[in-house]
C-alpha cells in the first residue's frame, strides 16, 4: 500500500491518499472540529456505461442499469440502508453519467456504519421479485423527472444531439428499458464494474489517527484482491446534424429553453478537464451575469433566468445555454450570433473572472458533502481536486474561431399560443 | 432597534454576514419585499450597473451580496447577506472591510432618481417578478404546496407566499416601493456574523409573538386536474398546540417517525412495501400548527395511497411502534440538531429564528428535550392530529 499526503498551498487543506495494490483507493480528508463524519463509496460505473468488454468478451446492458443497481445494492445479506440508519447514519446514494456513489454521514458509530457501507458490492442480496417491484418505483421516479419542464427540455435536446452515445438517454433509463433489467443483468454489472480498481472510498471529518488506522486494517478482503474490470466503449457519434428547433407544448406561462452545442470529445481525461476550465471562463465572460449579453437581454425582459454550462465525459462534451423566459426565439438568434463571432479579448475581465473562481474554489472547502462530491467526481476522471487552482491560473483563454463549432439544437417547451 | 451577534467558529474558509429586517406581514408587504430584493441587486450609487456589481464582486474574490425575503411565522423578514472568502487565506485581510463597504453600498445607497428607485428598473423587475410568480406553478409539487396554503389559510397571513401575489404586484407603484424601503430601514434588525472573530453581542433583542392560528374542525377535500404525468397528494393535519408548547418536541418526533426520513413508516409502507410512489414525506410546521404529507403517485393508485396513509396514522395513534424505533428517531433528531453548526447558513438562520420568537437556542438543551420524549407523548400527539385538507392534483 502506498501512502501520500497531498497539500493545497492556498487553502492549506490536505488529505492522505492510500493506494492499494488491488487498485483500490482510500482517501482520508481531515476536517477538524466538525460534528459529522462522512464516508463516500463510489464506483466508476454510471448511466453511460452500457457497452464494453469484460474478460475478452463484448457485452451490452440496458439503459438505466447503473441507477437500478443504486436502488438495489443496499439490500445485502441484510438491509444495509436500514441497519446504517438505525445506527444513526443519514444514508443516501446517487448515480451520474459516469459514477455511482453510496454515502452516509454520522457523528456516532462511524466505523460500524462504514463496515456496512463496505459490504455493498460484496454480497448483493436483491431477489428476482424485489427487482420486479423496484421497476415500479423507478417508473414513478422517471415520470417525476418528466414532469420537470426544465429537465424535459434539456434532455430532449441532448437526445437529439446524441442519438447513439448514452449521454443522450435518461440516467434512470426508460419505461421500456426497465423491463429488460433483471437480476442477471444486475449481477453481471456488479461483477464487471464493482471491482477494487474502479472504486474509491473517501472519508471526511474529525478522525483520530487510530480511527484511520483501524479503518485501513479492517478493510474487507474484497478490496485488497485484484479483480478483472470491464472496459466501457462509447459509440462513435455523427457530427453532421443540422441545427434543429425542437418544440414541445405544455400549458406553462414562460417557455423553458436549452440551446445545446455538441463539441468534439476530448482525447484524454486531463485534456477534458483543461477544456472544462477554459470553457468555464469563456462562458462566464460571454454569458455570465455580468456579461453584456446577460445584461442586455435581461433588461429587455427576454429571459427570467439564464445560465451557461459546459459538461463533459468519455465520448462527449456539450455546452448548454438554458433558462426560461418569454422571448425564446429572440434568444435563440442572439445566442447563435454571439457564438458565431465570440469576442474574448478583454484580458482585464478574464483576470477578474479567474479571481472570482479562485475565491469560489476556496469557498468550496466548507461543506463536507461539497468537498466529497467534487473530489469523487474528479477522481473518477483521473484528476486531483487540488489541481484545479494551478490549472485554472495557467489557463490561457483560447479565443480561436472553432470554440463553438459543432452540431447544435434549440429545445424549448412552451404554450401553444406563445 | 438593532441586535448584533458574532458566532465564532474555526475551520471555515468563508465568512457570512446576515441581516434580518422584521416587518408586519401582508400580501402587499411580501410582494414589496420580493420586489425590493430584486431592485437592490440591480445597482447602487457606487455600482450603478449589474456589470459594475459583478466586476467588484470578482475583484473581491467572488464576494456575493444578495437579498431575499422569507416568512417566519406571521412576520415578513427581509434578508440581506454577504458571503466572502476568509481573506486571510489570500494574505489580504484589508479586503474584508472593502467587502462590507460593497455590501453596504448595495443595501444603503440604492440607485435613486427623483427620490424613487429608477423607473425603468422598477418596471423591469415588476414584470420579472410577475413572470417568476407564474413560473413557480410549473412544478407540480410546488404548485400543490402553494395551493394547499391558500386553501388552508384563506383569510390569514399564514397563507401568504413569501414572494407575495400577482394581484398585489399589479397595484404597486414606484412610490410604494420607496416608502417600503424607508419603512424597512426603521424596522427591527438582527445582524449575525459567522467567522473567526470573538466579539460580544451588541444591542437589544426584540422578541415577537405569533398570530393565533384558527383551527377548523372539518377536513376539506379538493381535486384539480393538471397536465402532468404524476398526480400529487397533499394531506394536511392540524394540531392544537402553539410553537412554544411542550408538545412541540413530541410533534417533532412524531413527524420524523411518520415521514421525516428514509426509514420512516410512510416511506417503508408506501414506497418500499407497496411500491406506490417514488417520493413521500411529511413535514411539521410549529408556527402553522400543521403536519403535511406530500406524495407523487399514479392516479389509479390514489385510493390505495390514501388508505395506506390512514393505516400508518392509525398505527401511530395506537402506539404500534417499538421503543427501539422511538429511540432511533430521537437519535436522528438529535444528530440533526448537532449538525447545525457544521453549516454557516443553517447556524445563522437557526440563531435568528430562535431569537425572533425567544425559543430555546442552546442546541444541547434542545437535544435534552428530544431525549425526554416518551412513547405516550408521541401517541398523544398522533391522537390530536385532525384532518384539515386533502388536496389531490390529478393527472388530467
Amino acid at each position: 500500500m502506498k501512502k501520500e499526503r497531498i497539500i493545497d498551498s492556498m487553502s492549506r487543506e490536505s488529505y492522505v491518499k492510500y493506494s492499494f495494490p488491488s487498485g483500490f483507493t482510500l482517501v482520508h480528508y481531515p476536517k477538524k472540529g466538525r460534528f459529522l463524519k462522512a464516508a463516500y463509496l463510489s464506483v466508476g460505473f454510471g448511466s453511460t456505461d452500457l457497452q464494453g468488454n469484460f474478460m475478452g468478451k463484448p457485452f451490452s446492458i440496458p439503459e438505466g442499469t447503473a441507477h437500478f443497481l443504486e436502488h438495489k445494492l443496499f439490500e445485502g445479506e441484510e438491509d444495509l440502508f436500514e441497519k446504517m440508519s438505525r445506527l444513526g447514519a443519514s444514508v443516501n446514494a446517487f448515480t451520474s453519467h459516469d459514477l455511482t456513489c453510496y454515502y452516509f454521514n454520522t457523528p456516532i458509530h462511524f466505523q460500524a456504519s462504514l463496515d456496512l457501507l463496505l459490504q455493498i458490492p460484496i454480497k448483493p442480496g436483491y431477489t428476482r421479485p424485489g427487482v420486479i417491484k423496484e421497476r415500479n418505483i423507478i417508473a414513478h421516479e422517471i415520470k417525476m423527472y418528466q414532469d420537470d419542464v426544465d429537465y424535459h427540455t434539456y434532455h430532449k435536446g441532448l437526445s437529439y444531439l446524441y442519438p447513439k452515445h448514452p449521454v443522450g438517454r435518461d440516467i434512470a433509463g426508460s419505461l421500456e428499458s426497465l423491463e429488460r433489467i433483471d437480476k442477471d443483468v444486475l449481477d453481471f454489472a456488479v461483477k464487471s464494474y464493482y471491482v477494487p480498481s474502479n472504486m474509491l472510498l473517501f472519508i471526511i471529518g474529525d478522525f483520530s489517527e487510530n480511527e484511520i488506522q483501524n479503518t485501513i486494517e479492517t478493510l474487507p478482503r474484497f478490496y485488497l484482491d485484484k479483480k478483472p474490470s470491464a472496459q466501457s466503449f462509447y459509440p462513435e457519434e455523427e457530427n453532421d446534424l443540422s441545427h434543429q428547433r425542437l418544440i414541445s407544448h405544455q400549458d406553462i406561462s414562460t417557455a423553458s429553453f436549452s440551446y445545446l452545442i455538441k463539441l468534439p470529445a476530448s482525447e484524454s481525461r486531463m485534456a477534458g478537464f483543461n477544456k472544462s476550465i477554459n470553457y468555464t471562463i469563456i462562458l462566464d465572460f460571454l454569458f455570465g451575469e455580468g456579461s453584456a449579453f446577460y445584461t442586455h437581454h435581461y433588461e429587455k425582459g427576454d429571459f427570467l433566468d439564464f445560465s451557461a454550462d459546459y459538461s463533459y465525459g468519455p465520448g462527449y462534451g456539450v455546452i448548454s445555454l438554458s433558462g426560461e423566459g418569454r422571448s425564446p426565439f429572440i434568444l435563440e438568434e442572439a445566442i447563435a450570433s454571439c457564438l458565431d463571432k465570440p469576442k474574448i479579448a478583454n484580458e482585464e475581465k478574464i483576470l477578474r473572472v479567474k479571481r472570482r473562481l479562485m475565491g469560489r474554489y476556496l469557498m468550496g472547502f466548507n461543506s463536507l458533502s461539497g468537498i466529497a462530491g467534487n473530489f469523487t467526481f474528479l477522481h473518477h476522471r483521473g484528476v486531483d481536486l487540488f489541481n484545479y487552482l494551478p490549472l485554472m491560473e495557467k489557463t490561457l483563454v483560447s479565443s480561436d474561431g472553432h470554440l463553438f463549432k459543432g452540431a447544435s439544437c434549440f429545445s424549448l417547451t412552451m404554450k401553444e399560443s406563445l | 432597534m438593532n441586535y448584533t451577534q458574532w458566532i465564532y467558529k474555526e475551520g471555515f474558509t468563508t465568512k457570512l454576514t446576515s441581516y434580518y429586517y422584521i416587518l408586519p406581514l401582508s400580501p402587499k408587504s411580501a410582494t414589496l419585499g420580493s420586489l425590493l430584493a430584486r431592485v437592490l441587486e440591480r445597482g447602487s450609487q457606487d455600482y450603478p450597473t449589474v456589470e459594475a456589481i459583478h466586476d467588484r464582486g470578482d475583484e473581491l474574490y467572488g464576494a456575493t451580496a444578495y437579498f431575499d425575503v422569507n416568512i417566519y411565522g406571521s412576520y415578513l423578514c427581509f434578508e440581506a447577506k454577504l458571503l466572502t472568502p476568509n481573506y486571510l487565506f489570500f494574505d489580504q485581510p484589508e479586503l474584508e472591510e472593502e467587502a462590507h463597504s460593497y455590501f453596504q453600498s448595495l443595501l444603503y445607497r440604492p440607485l435613486l432618481e427623483e427620490g424613487k428607485f429608477k423607473e425603468n428598473i422598477f418596471l423591469q423587475e415588476k414584470e420579472m417578478l410577475a413572470q417568476d410568480m407564474e413560473s413557480l406553478l410549473k412544478d407540480p409539487e410546488s404548485y400543490a404546496l402553494l395551493r394547499s396554503m391558500e386553501l388552508l389559510f384563506p383569510d390569514s397571513n399564514l397563507g401568504i407566499y413569501k414572494y407575495g401575489d400577482p394581484k398585489s404586484l399589479e397595484q404597486l407603484s414606484g412610490r410604494d416601493l420607496i416608502d417600503f424601503y424607508r419603512e424597512l430601514m426603521d424596522a427591527p434588525l438582527y445582524i449575525y456574523h459567522h467567522g473567526d472573530e470573538k466579539r460580544n453581542d451588541e444591542g437589544i433583542k426584540h422578541t415577537l409573538e405569533m398570530d393565533t392560528v384558527e383551527v377548523s374542525l372539518q377536513e376539506e377535500k379538493f381535486e384539480e386536474d393538471r397536465d402532468i404525468l404524476q398526480s400529487i397528494l397533499v394531506k394536511a393535519y392540524r394540531v392544537p398546540w402553539v410553537y412554544g408548547d411542550t408538545m412541540v418536541y413530541p410533534s417533532l418526533v412524531l413527524n420524523h417517525l411518520l415521514g421525516g426520513s428514509g426509514t420512516s413508516l410512510l416511506f417503508k409502507r408506501v414506497r418500499e412495501e407497496k411500491g406506490l410512489c417514488y417520493s413521500i414525506y411529511s413535514r411539521y410546521d410549529r408556527y402553522k400548527q400543521l403536519f403535511l404529507i406530500v406524495s407523487g403517485h399514479e392516479k389509479q393508485q390514489h385510493q390505495e395511497l390514501l388508505s395506506t396513509i390512514e393505516e400508518v396514522i392509525d398505527s401511530l395513534k395506537k402506539g404500534d411502534f417499538s421503543l427501539e424505533e422511538l429511540e432511533e428517531t430521537k437519535q436522528d433528531l438529535c444528530i440533526g440538531l448537532g449538525s447545525i453548526p457544521d453549516s454557516q447558513g443553517r447556524h445563522l438562520k437557526d440563531s435568528f429564528i430562535r431569537d425572533l420568537y425567544a425559543e430555546e437556542k442552546d442546541i444541547t438543551k434542545r437535544m435534552e428535550e428530544i431525549k425526554k420524549v416518551e412513547k405516550s407523548d408521541v401517541i398523544k400527539a398522533a391522537r390530536e392530529l385532525s384532518g384539515a385538507l386533502d388536496l389531490y392534483v390529478r393527472k388530467a
